[in-house]
């Protein structure tokens, strides 16, 4: 499970990353149980480990795919990517700019027209106003709903917001794209033209980290894959065959 | 311990992205209303209109200095700001939950955003507050102009207090029921329809000791001194009270910041 070394700089350095969360063992119903649990030093919180000591790295240009059963820490290892959440241990770096497309559309309000939340999206992801004023039609017309504009978003179908949020996230070229399952809604044309783009994104030296459960989508867009599986890391390397390896898993050991 | 994220655009927009948010408060609020920004307005006069008849007829208060509707919609309007920047401010870190699990964003945002949504809507309100001078044929006093850093302390007071409400919210879901009742406590210490001097002497002493502690009172007292230019009550000078308020917006600041920053880092966990 060791690394290769290489010479490029890495994007992404992950080192012993672990995160721990606190659940409550059993619910405590009344605030005197909780005294008394107190007192007894009763009060215990199970620890759940969902991801244990992880260290890897993303290269410069590589398509890297993360591949685990469900709850198997997949998301969580891309939230400490995204600096949403810290660490409990380790470290993680990122160099250069970050383009989330964890769950398309999370800062959009339902409310308000298509137009006005791409500002208001375009804002969150750090853009200013004249670049999304001078990218507005370029946006629009990736997403191909010009006519839908001034339309609250409540009224829009989730893969016409889907078609939104992408167009919005990869209007720059970031230094590193996440992508979490998110190519999985919108019709069959527009995933290939998602595919193109990334694919677009790539060739200009973009760096992606995708999680997928399509060992498919996996072999086809990455050269390189990590598998972890109930927080642990099982396998890192060429994507073939981390992708085979999975598949044949047969959910035992 | 830390995912450091050396980015260069994700930060730089803040104010964009801030002037985005209360835009966007604004919108909302008034989207599908036929009268729109115009209630910014219409609702702290309608609210004194209530008020004054109530007082007035009712319980019969009456002030020998000026108006009553005037001495009511000064108190009102100020302390709006710091009522609903507050309450605002609550629970905006547990509403901006969908966007902070999943995008790197500056937390402060949020409860900033609230607090200076309270700030345009008192601007709007300064419309009423004139048409009520109008109505009463007073001139306000130059002083006025000195009403704009008294402002700024305010929002800076209002800011602390928010930053510590929002982030203890996150972990205590019952200051949300708290604050409310708390709110109106504060409210009622706070002269807004009743004059300070009338405490002294009530026998009341520990009251009026309490409310002269009360930051709000001072805001206040100074913002009315300021906008009539009558005397301010209790003797004090302008130069004190802008002294007082000042130290209350700086210690609120730096208590509320560095509660927040201790904080947010354990927001995502609880949210």
């Amino acid at each position: 499970m060791s690394e290769e070394i290489t010479t490029t700089e890495p994007v992404v350095q992950v080192s012993n990353v672990s995160v721990v969360f606190n659940i409550a063992n059993e619910k405590i119903q009344s605030l005197k149980e909780y005294f008394i649990k107190a007192m007894h030093r009763e009060l215990m919180f199970r620890e759940f480990i969902a991801v244990n000591n992880v260290s890897f790295q993303v290269n410069k240009g590589d398509v890297f795919g993360l591949l685990g059963t469900n709850g198997s820490g997949k998301s969580t290892m891309l939230k400490v990517i995204a600096g949403v959440l810290e660490p409990s241990k380790g470290t993680c770096e990122v160099r250069g700019t970050i383009s989330p497309l964890i769950e398309l559309g999370a800062g959009f309000d339902m409310e308000l027209t298509a137009r006005e939340n791409i500002y208001l999206n375009g804002a969150l992801l750090g853009h200013s106003r004249k670049f999304l004023d001078d990218h507005l039609d370029e946006i629009i017309d990736f997403a191909e709903l010009r006519d839908f504009m001034e339309m609250p978003i409540k009224n829009y179908s989730s893969g016409m917001v889907a078609r939104i949020a992408f167009a919005i996230a990869t209007v720059t070229e970031p230094d590193l794209l996440i992508v979490d399952e998110v190519l999985s809604v919108g019709d069959f044309l527009f995933q290939k033209k998602c595919e193109e783009r990334i694919s677009a994104m790539i060739e200009h030296g973009t760096t992606v980290l995708i999680v997928s459960h399509s060992t498919d989508q996996i072999r086809r867009l990455c050269n390189r894959c990590m598998w972890i599986e109930k927080g642990n890391l099982r396998m890192i390397g060429d994507a073939e065959e981390v992708c085979d390896a999975y598949s044949n898993y047969d959910g035992v050991s | 311990m830390s995912t450091k994220i050396k980015q260069g655009n994700n930060n730089k927009n803040s104010m964009y992205l801030l002037y985005n948010l209360v835009s966007k408060e604004f919108k909302l609020k008034y989207r599908r209303s036929v009268l729109g920004v115009v209630w910014s307005m219409l609702n702290p006069l309608l609210m004194m209109i209530v008020m004054a008849l109530v007082f007035s007829n009712i319980f019969r208060f009456s002030f020998d200095m000026y108006p009553f509707a005037i001495y009511l919609i000064l108190g009102q309007t100020f302390f709006a700001i710091f009522q609903e920047g507050t309450v605002g401010a609550m629970r905006s870190i547990i509403d901006a939950a969908p966007l902070i699990q999943k995008v790197y964003v500056e937390k402060i945002i949020f409860p900033t955003e609230k607090i200076l949504f309270a700030v345009v809507n008192f601007c709007f309100s300064m419309v009423a507050v004139v048409l009520v001078f109008f109505f009463f044929g007073i001139v306000p006093s130059w002083r006025i102009l000195f009403a704009i850093p008294l402002l700024i302390l305010l929002l800076i007071f209002t800011l602390g207090v928010g930053y510590l409400v929002s982030a203890l919210t996150v972990f205590f879901r019952d200051i949300e029921h708290l604050w409310t009742v708390l709110m109106s406590v504060w409210y009622y210490m706070t002269p807004i329809f009743w004059p300070y001097d009338a405490l002294a002497g009530n026998g009341l002493e520990w009251v009026y000791n309490v409310v002269g502690a009360n930051p709000m009172y001072h805001f206040v007292a100074c913002f009315r001194h300021l906008a009539t230019g009558i005397a301010l009550p209790s003797d004090a000078s302008l130069t004190f009270e802008f002294i007082f308020c000042g130290i209350s917006a700086v210690v609120a600041l730096a208590v509320g910041l560095f509660a927040f920053k201790k904080l947010e880092k354990k927001f995502i966990l609880y949210i």
